[in-house]
């Protein structure tokens, strides 16, 4: 729908549309919504740790599930995710 | 004891959350104390139609886990006094929800919060999520929109209803109440679209509560992140006003059905 002549010459336009209201909260939200956190949910860092465990044990023993260390941060707009494994002692 | 009041209809997309929104606000403006709670866990909704979005710091999957109070959960509405909303989860899955914890949080808004109403937005489909919406209600507002597939979902639903809440387990039964949204009267007249009486009494035989004209206020509604009833101009928002009055037991007459009577040169010339 255009805009007759007459309402583009006298029709004011400073209240913004809903429209903009509406693209201006979903900016906000999908911008601070953290992508990776839905990707990587607390429970699949604990799937993924115990499956590097299965691996990690096929050439070390000993490794327990709390020697895997998973960190996941975020520096300068850059997602990282630090993982750490402690192996046991030499026997 | 809070009554507990589900929102479902099956079908996605036919106005759960506008409706949870805008009746949770109705039952609130009348004084009642009232919480809604988004059970739509991985894609919430309610907190952006409610225009609470910002305020959110834990969530009911918080709560059910142990990581928050439900005092701290709960987000006041930005104008109503005696309204809150328990958001979902962004980034959880929906087996996060137990059953034990969904009751605990049923029973602590109910008994130790003093809630008069607690209204469960629920999540399309009739899987677990769905289900656990329903579980503990007292009653039910099934949506839906005058359209063959969404009628049929709601019919499902009705079905489950009936047999997997809490109420029937121990012998009773969820009072239910049909609220038919987007109703477009012009397109029933003309026969294009299923009329009022055939989806309420002749399909799916639930009492109706209420009939929500389509409306562009809803969407200019949702956009600002206001319940539609906020909206007394128009038809969607008085007729949500409407509901709520017939629910708490007032006589209240259908409005805003009536078909545009056709001018005399559309008659003529007008296929």
């Amino acid at each position: 729908m255009k805009k007759g002549f007459w309402a583009s010459l006298f029709g004011g336009n400073d209240t913004p549309s809903s429209a903009d209201i509406a693209k201006d909260r979903l900016k906000v939200i999908v911008a601070s919504s953290d992508r990776l956190n839905t990707r990587l949910t607390a429970d699949r860092i604990e799937q993924m740790k115990r499956e590097i465990l299965q691996v990690v044990n096929k050439y070390v023993n000993g490794v327990q599930i709390s020697d895997v260390n998973i960190n996941h941060h975020h520096e300068d707009n850059i997602d990282m995710l630090e993982m750490s494994i402690s192996l046991p002692d030499r026997k | 004891m809070a009554k507990i009041i589900v929102v479902t209809s099956g079908k996605g997309g036919v106005g759960k959350t506008t409706t949870s929104a805008s009746f949770g606000a109705g039952l609130a403006k009348r004084g009642f104390k009232t919480v809604i709670i988004d059970f739509d866990v991985g894609l919430r909704n309610l907190d952006l139609i409610m225009g609470c979005e910002n305020r959110i710091v834990y969530d009911f999957v918080d709560v059910i886990s142990g990581n928050a109070k439900l005092t701290q959960a709960l987000v006041k509405d930005k104008q109503l006094e005696n309204l809150y909303i328990l958001p979902a989860s962004q980034t959880r899955d929906k087996d996060a929800l137990t059953d034990e914890g969904v009751a605990a949080v049923m029973k602590e808004l109910s008994e130790d919060l003093g809630f008069d109403y607690i209204v469960c937005d629920s999540p399309a489909g009739i899987e677990r999520g769905a289900q656990l919406a329903m579980y503990h209600a007292d009653e039910a507002l099934i949506v839906t929109n005058p359209e063959v597939s969404s009628v049929r979902d709601s019919d499902r639903i009705i079905g489950i209803l009936q047999s997997r809440t809490k109420r029937v387990e121990e012998g009773g039964s969820v009072k239910e109440h049909l609220i038919i949204t987007r109703y477009n009267p012009e397109r029933a007249a003309q026969g294009e679209m299923m009329d009022i009486d055939t989806i309420a009494n002749e399909i799916l035989r639930v009492p109706l509560i209420g009939v929500i004209p389509e409306s562009n206020a809803v969407l200019e509604a949702s956009n600002h992140g206001q319940p539609v009833i906020h909206y007394p101009e128009s038809a969607a928002g008085q007729c949500y006003e409407d509901i709520v009055a017939r629910f708490l037991g007032e006589e209240r007459p259908l409005r805003h059905l009536e078909v545009k009577k056709k001018g005399f040169f559309a008659k003529l010339f007008g296929g």
